[in-house]
Parts: structure tokens; C-alpha cells; sequence
């Protein structure tokens, strides 16, 4: 156990190294963010001045030692906008409605995939089944921030129930919830239902069924554990595309979170905030699917972690 | 305001799946602790205004260091300059009550106001005025400083209540400059620092600082006491959002009470009773930079067969669905040094044939870049009409788009854009001086250093009123002529407003809310 989670850290901070490097070299390219802080009016002189004050006058690789040192003392470095602010504590201002916005979207789209595929297959009730994937196909052909406005447009502006942007209170979090929600719900419903289907076929179900089971226990108690599986491994790996989706839906709705706050720091080329928030994002995703394969390990006991 | 009719939501729901989504969105609202909208808690007397700016200043967040036009939405109701424009572009006093030139407009004498405090209850003196300007000066990552190239030093004057600020330059138009400094408190500033002033910044302006959470908002409260008299809002909160039909669904239902749109969203929604689309000709100019240096743009003629090429008026009549002003020249029309008597340039394809025919011109390749967001509404369609209408002469054109940061990062290094590039200038100072020092004396749009086109540009300085304005127009011909920048319009300020809001959109497309008012 104890060499797993040693194996699993030392791969997590790899990839958070990588991350780093990526971004680092990929800001660099971009240019110095001096022009763009001091604005139109600024004479070459300024930007200069102001290039050596943020340390963008030295060699690449020396930036770079000095960005490396710094985060192994913790230091990510002030965000180049707010020159008295660390990068990362911005980013960590942020994470908690990112996070609100995220747990409230998944959670609710998981509800939503499982309710609605344990009803169908509980019931049986086949045509609703055609029903949710062709509405759940609907959903997902449109993007998120098409979908959002369409939510905007009939909830906010049609019939006015709820504010059409913003933060803070409870109705604010539906909208863009809801988006998430049902983005994510045809994920893991058609996932569901293959699985169930797939593990409808095995042998051990007939042999359940003619031991006098009932469908319904043999669904819950027999195929369900055995189909979480892969709907397990996709979570984690889908989480990924989640988080970038999650960007998009902070924009139209104005939510302000860590999306957010990574598009405006790319616009004016605050690779500090940048590269915080990318640290964050894959950190969040190792951890993420850390917790998958001890999910894993609780559903299927033939799993052993090595 | 529509009522909030929870029954007939499942109503709509087209099959029960979707009953199921609904309600648990109605589970999350019962759990809310209000039922209305944002926008409308606590009708207070004198009401709350919520504004959806499009924009966070992009530096730390107070007047000394940061000039952006996002602070200065915040700035303008915060803080008090010495002079000020009103929503028309007219020069007013704010804490300087007179300003008097020597004969060669070097040296400016400013009388300011005795009786002004700022929101600690300390009083605002000329030391606080003189200790503003040094700091801006001094400063070496203030966005500020740009605005004051031509400043030496500010002192005070004999008498009381007065000060001098001694140039390196003539400049007639010098006020318009001191409208760029909002004046902060020495006792406070000196002590705290610009980061941490910017946590809590102290004015003497009409509205004093409450709050601000960096990409969500913005809160300003009422002051009580101020000298010009308190404004009848009672707090206005800025929202940043930065999606344009994030910003319109808003104001439509009800989120935010004002927000900046994009002229192709105002066809949709103007016959909509909940909101009005207010207007106004921005301070701005779109034009096309030119790299002088650039093969086939190198020989005047080209330039010139383009100036002739493009049809002004039909882009704003067409792409901008008549949001702006055609124009030709280098300041918009509210602007200091627009001169009525220069006429726009011709639209005249043959004519741009022919020059191309004089010039010799053989199809080289020029290349158009302009940013695909940002600053310019509609950018995007903007350089392509161009390309339509320079093909259409037989002039080959490149189509490079780019995000507006790269394209402003591009435009400050001046030597490596390629060719053609869409840009636009809105001098904050109402006045030309800043754009023309830009655009022909060395500044990073000016790829041609042309003498007699900067002798004019100094000339300016050194006049006063109709003969500035002449010298202005001078600069005009000579630029059409030359073809070294391609002025193309002035696009409008479009707000989306909630109808109860009496306000005034201005030309510089900020928010100046001392005299704004909600009405139920």
C-alpha cells in the first residue's frame, strides 16, 4: 500500500513537473506581458524598465531555475497584474467556486444518468429508454455555452425565474449547473446502460434468476456493483475534458471561478497565474483519479493495489 | 417583473426524464433564501445599480499605477481629477476651479478648490495634488506615467490653493492631460503602498470604496458628504462579464441594470419593452496601421489606390448595421483636433485601379492582421470586408487573425507587423495630441517617421483653439495623401440599459455616475 501511494506521488509529480515545463516554455514564446500592463501610452523605455522589475530581461533558462527554485519553497511566484498578490492565491480565491460549481454539475449529473437508468431498467419500461438516449444525444450535439444561453433565454429572459449571471446564492448555481448536469449526464448514462445490458448477458445472472432471484434484486445486487467499473475508469478519465467544459460555463454565466480567472490571466499573459492554475488543475486531476482507484479497490475486491 | 410560478415548470417538461432535472433545480431554489432575481434586493431609496463592465483592470487596482479604461470606470466615481470631461467631450472643472497658461503654454497655473474632503474626513490639499503627480511620475510600472511625457515637475504656487506644473514642451492642450490623474490622499497612500491601497483606496469622489473581489466585482456606495453634492443612487456595483450576450441577457432579465453591446445584437432585441439601447459616437478610431516598410506598401501609391479602395460608409452601414461615423481622420469627431473641413476620403475603385496601374503594382502579397476578439466589435467582419473590397481593385490580400493580446504585443514592438493591420485609438484626454505623437512621431503605430507629418504634430502644441484645429486638419490631408494610417470609422458605444435608469452614455465609453438615477 504504502509503495503504491509512493509510486502514485512520485507519477503525480512528474506530470505536475511536465505541466510546468509546458507552460512555462509555451508562456515564454508568448512574449513579455509588460506592453500589454502599461498600456498604449507606454514609451519603449517603460516597457523595458518594467521587463527588468519582473525579470523577463534574463535568459530563458535562468528564469526558469529561478521559477523551479521558487516552487520547491512553496513560492509560485506574484501574479504579474497584481504585483503584490501570489499567483497561487488567486487561483486558491478561486478554486472554491469552481469547485461548488463542479461537485453541485457532476453529482447532479450523476444523480440524474443513475435515477434515470435504474428506473428503466428496474421498470423495464424499454421505450423510455429511447427516450433518454435520443434527448441525451440532443443535449450533447449542442456545446455548453450554446446550451447555457438557451437555458438563459428561457429560464432568465423568457419567463424571468432566475438571474441570468452571477454568484453567490443558491439560484445562481442552477443554470450553470444545470449545464454541466446534463453535459455530463449522457456520459454516464449510456455508460450505465451498456454496462447493465453487458452484464444482463453474463451466465451468473441466469443462474440467479433460476435460483428464484428477482430481476429487480438481481439488477441492484448483482449486475450493478460489476457495471460500475468502467463507468469508474471513464469518470476519471473524463474528468480531463470536465474541467475544460467547466471554463467554458464560468464565461457565460459570468460564475467567477478558476476558469475564469485562467482565461483572463492567458488573455494579458500573467503566466505566473497561469501556470498556478495549471498546477491546480493537475493536481486536482491526479488526485481525482487517485480516489478512483480506491473506489475501484471497494467495488471489486479482486483488485489489489500494488 | 415576471412572477416566479414554480407549478408550471413541469408543465413545459417534455417527458419525465427532464421532469426529474426539474425538480431538482426547484429542490435547489427552495433552498434559496430569496426568490427574486440579483438584481432587484433592497429597493432602497435611491436604488442600486449594477453594472456589467466588460473588463477587469489588468494591473493592480488604483489610479496611480493603473490607467487601463477598465479602472477608470471606477476611478471616475471614486476619485476627483483636476479637470474632467462631460458625457460630450467638453472640458469641465472638477478640483481645479481655474488654469491659466504663460504665453508659450510651458508652465500652467491651477487654482483648486478649498473645500473638499476626502472619505476619511481629511481634507484635500495641494500637497495631496502634488504628492499624485510625483507618484505617477516617479513610478515605474504605472500605466499612468504615458499620460504625462510631457510633464517636468508640479510645485506649488505662491499663492494659496494653487499650484504649477512646468512642461518640456509647449502643450495647449494640456487640461486634458490633468483629467488622466485622479488625485489620492498623501496620508493615506504614503503609508499604505499601491498594493495595499488598492485594497482599500480612499477618494474624495462622489461614491467611496466598499468593496472589491478581483473577477466578480466592484462595490461603491454613495458619499454622503461630497462637495458637488451626493449622488442619488445609493451603491453601484461593476460585474465584470465578459461574454457580450452574458452582458444583454442580463440587462433583459433583469441580472444588471447596464451593460456595453456589440452592434449585431441590437437588431434582436429592439423592440424589447424591458430594456433601451442608448448610443453614442465612442472618442475612438478603427483604422487600418500600415507598415511603410513593407514590400508593395513601400511606393505611396498603393496606399493611396487602398484609401480609395475601401468604402467607409458602407462598412458602418452594412458590418456595423450604422453603429459609427465613417471617417477620415486619425481623432473621432468629439475629440480635441477633429477638424470639420477635411473631407472624408473618396470611395473611388477606379480610381484605386489606376494608381495601382501608375504604381506598377504586381500582385505581391499584402497581409491584413487584426485580432479575432477584443477590443474592435465585429473585427472579424470588418477586416473581411476590407479584403472583399481590396481584392476587388486586384490588390491579393492575406488574412492573419489573432488574439488581441498577440496583436497588441505586435503593435508595441512597431517594426513587425507585416503589412496592413486593424487597429483603433481612443484617447481617454479627448484630445488628438496623444494619438497624433503616436501615429507620426515615433510612437508604435508609426512605421514612417515623416518630418513635415511630426513638424505638424509639435506644431500643435505651440496653438491654441481654431489655429490648433487648422494644424489638425493640415496633419489630416497630409496623412490621406500619404497614406501612413487609414483612419476608417468611428464606431458607437452601444449600451443595453434597464429602462428606470436615467444616466448618460458617454464618448469615452465609461461610466460616470454622480448624476445617474433608477426610478421605480
Amino acid at each position: 500500500m504504502a509503495r503504491y501511494l509512493g509510486r502514485r506521488l512520485l507519477q503525480a509529480l512528474a506530470t505536475i513537473f511536465v505541466v510546468v515545463t509546458v507552460t512555462f516554455i509555451i508562456g515564454r514564446l508568448a512574449g513579455s506581458p509588460s506592453a500589454l500592463i502599461l498600456g498604449e501610452w507606454a514609451t519603449p523605455e517603460q516597457i523595458a524598465a518594467l521587463d527588468v522589475e519582473l525579470g523577463f530581461d534574463r535568459p530563458y533558462l535562468v528564469q526558469y531555475a529561478d521559477y523551479l527554485g521558487g516552487l520547491l519553497q512553496g513560492d509560485f511566484g506574484n501574479s504579474y497584474r497584481d504585483r503584490g498578490t501570489s499567483s497561487m492565491a488567486m487561483v486558491m480565491d478561486r478554486l472554491p467556486d469552481s469547485l461548488v460549481l463542479g461537485a453541485a454539475g457532476l453529482s447532479l449529473g450523476l444523480l440524474m444518468a443513475f435515477a434515470a437508468v435504474l428506473f428503466i431498467h428496474l421498470t423495464r419500461w424499454w421505450p423510455l429508454r429511447s427516450v433518454m438516449l435520443g434527448l441525451g444525444s440532443m443535449r450533447q450535439s449542442l456545446p455548453d455555452f450554446f446550451f447555457g444561453l438557451l437555458l438563459v433565454l428561457i429560464l432568465s429572459v423568457s419567463l424571468g425565474w432566475l438571474p441570468s449571471l452571477g454568484s453567490g446564492s443558491l439560484q445562481t448555481l442552477i443554470m450553470p449547473a444545470l449545464t454541466i448536469a446534463t453535459g455530463q449526464f449522457i456520459v454516464y448514462a449510456r455508460l450505465l446502460d451498456n454496462a447493465l445490458l453487458e452484464q444482463g448477458k453474463h451466465d451468473y445472472v441466469r443462474t440467479a434468476l433460476a435460483r428464484g432471484e428477482s430481476p429487480r434484486r438481481v439488477v441492484l445486487a448483482e449486475t450493478l456493483p460489476n457495471g460500475l467499473l468502467p463507468v469508474m475508469t471513464v469518470a476519471g478519465i473524463n474528468l480531463g475534458t470536465f474541467l475544460g467544459g467547466l471554463v467554458i460555463v464560468e464565461n457565460v454565466f459570468a460564475w467567477p471561478g478558476m476558469g475564469q480567472l485562467m482565461l483572463t490571466a492567458t488573455f494579458s499573459r500573467d503566466f505566473a497565474v497561469v501556470q498556478s492554475g495549471l498546477i491546480m488543475v493537475a493536481v486536482l486531476f491526479v488526485a481525482a483519479n487517485l480516489l478512483v482507484d480506491f473506489l475501484y479497490g471497494i467495488v471489486d475486491p479482486r483488485v489489489r493495489m500494488r | 417583473m415576471p412572477q416566479h410560478t414554480r407549478g408550471r415548470l413541469t408543465r413545459y417538461s417534455p417527458s419525465r426524464l427532464l421532469t426529474g432535472t426539474a425538480a431538482a433545480a426547484l429542490l435547489l431554489s427552495a433552498c434559496s433564501d430569496s426568490t427574486e432575481p440579483a438584481g432587484d434586493q433592497t429597493p432602497a431609496e435611491g436604488g442600486e445599480l449594477i453594472i456589467a463592465a466588460v473588463a477587469e483592470p489588468e494591473n493592480v487596482t488604483e489610479p496611480v499605477v493603473d490607467g487601463s479604461l477598465a479602472g477608470y470606470n471606477y476611478y471616475y466615481n471614486v476619485f476627483d481629477r483636476l479637470t474632467m470631461f462631460d458625457a460630450e467631450g467638453q472640458m469641465q472643472p472638477e478640483l481645479a476651479t481655474e488654469w491659466e497658461p504663460n504665453e508659450d503654454f510651458t508652465e500652467w497655473t491651477y487654482t483648486i478648490r478649498d473645500d473638499v474632503t476626502f472619505h476619511d474626513g481629511e481634507e484635500l490639499t495641494v500637497d495631496d495634488v502634488i504628492f499624485t503627480y510625483n507618484e505617477v511620475l516617479n513610478s515605474t510600472d504605472s500605466s499612468v506615467t504615458g499620460y504625462l511625457n510631457v510633464l517636468d515637475t508640479v510645485e506649488a504656487g505662491e499663492e494659496e490653493n494653487t499650484l504649477i506644473f512646468t512642461l518640456n514642451t509647449s502643450f495647449s492642450a494640456f487640461p486634458s492631460l490633468t483629467t488622466a490623474v485622479s488625485i489620492v490622499p498623501e496620508h493615506v497612500y504614503s503609508e499604505l503602498g499601491s498594493e495595499e491601497f488598492a485594497q482599500q483606496p480612499v477618494g474624495s469622489g462622489p461614491f467611496q470604496f466598499v468593496s472589491y473581489t478581483r473577477g466578480v466585482e466592484y462595490v461603491i456606495e454613495r458619499n454622503e458628504d461630497y462637495w458637488g453634492g451626493a449622488p442619488s443612487l445609493e451603491r453601484v456595483t461593476f460585474q465584470t462579464v465578459s461574454d457580450q450576450d452574458a452582458r444583454l441577457n442580463g440587462v433583459i432579465s433583469g441580472s444588471v441594470d447596464l451593460g456595453q453591446i456589440s452592434p449585431n445584437q441590437v437588431g434582436a432585441v429592439a423592440d424589447d419593452p424591458n430594456i433601451v439601447i442608448e448610443s453614442v459616437t465612442s472618442n475612438g478610431v478603427v483604422f487600418l496601421g500600415v507598415n511603410t516598410g513593407a514590400e508593395g506598401l513601400d511606393d505611396p501609391l498603393v496606399r493611396q489606390a487602398i484609401i480609395h479602395a475601401v468604402d467607409r460608409e458602407s462598412i458602418v452601414e452594412n458590418v456595423l448595421t450604422g453603429g459609427g461615423l465613417a471617417n477620415g481622420q486619425i481623432v473621432a469627431q468629439s475629440v480635441g483636433g477633429y477638424d470639420d473641413s477635411v473631407q472624408l476620403p473618396a470611395y473611388d475603385p477606379e480610381l484605386a485601379e489606376q494608381l495601382l496601374a501608375e504604381a506598377d503594382y504586381q500582385g505581391e502579397t499584402i497581409t491584413l492582421e487584426y485580432a479575432t476578439d477584443g477590443r474592435i466589435p465585429l473585427s472579424t467582419e470588418v477586416a473581411q470586408a476590407i479584403q472583399g473590397y481590396l481584392t476587388a481593385v486586384g490588390i491579393s490580400v492575406e488574412m492573419s487573425g489573432m488574439d488581441q493580446s498577440t496583436l497588441s504585443n505586435r503593435v508595441s514592438a512597431t517594426q513587425d507587423l507585416r503589412g496592413l493591420f486593424l487597429n483603433t485609438w481612443a484617447p481617454s484626454t479627448m484630445d488628438g495630441d496623444m494619438p497624433a505623437t503616436n501615429f507620426f512621431c515615433g510612437g508604435s503605430n508609426d512605421y514612417t517617421h515623416d518630418e513635415t507629418a511630426c513638424g505638424l504634430v509639435e506644431a500643435q502644441r505651440e496653438v491654441d483653439e481654431q489655429e490648433r484645429t487648422d494644424v489638425f486638419g493640415e496633419l489630416a490631408e497630409l496623412n490621406i495623401e500619404q497614406g501612413f494610417i487609414m483612419p476608417l470609422y468611428s464606431p458607437d458605444n452601444i449600451y443595453a440599459a434597464n429602462p428606470n435608469l436615467d444616466w448618460q452614455p458617454r464618448a469615452d465609453g465609461l461610466f460616470v455616475l454622480k448624476d445617474a438615477s433608477l426610478t421605480e
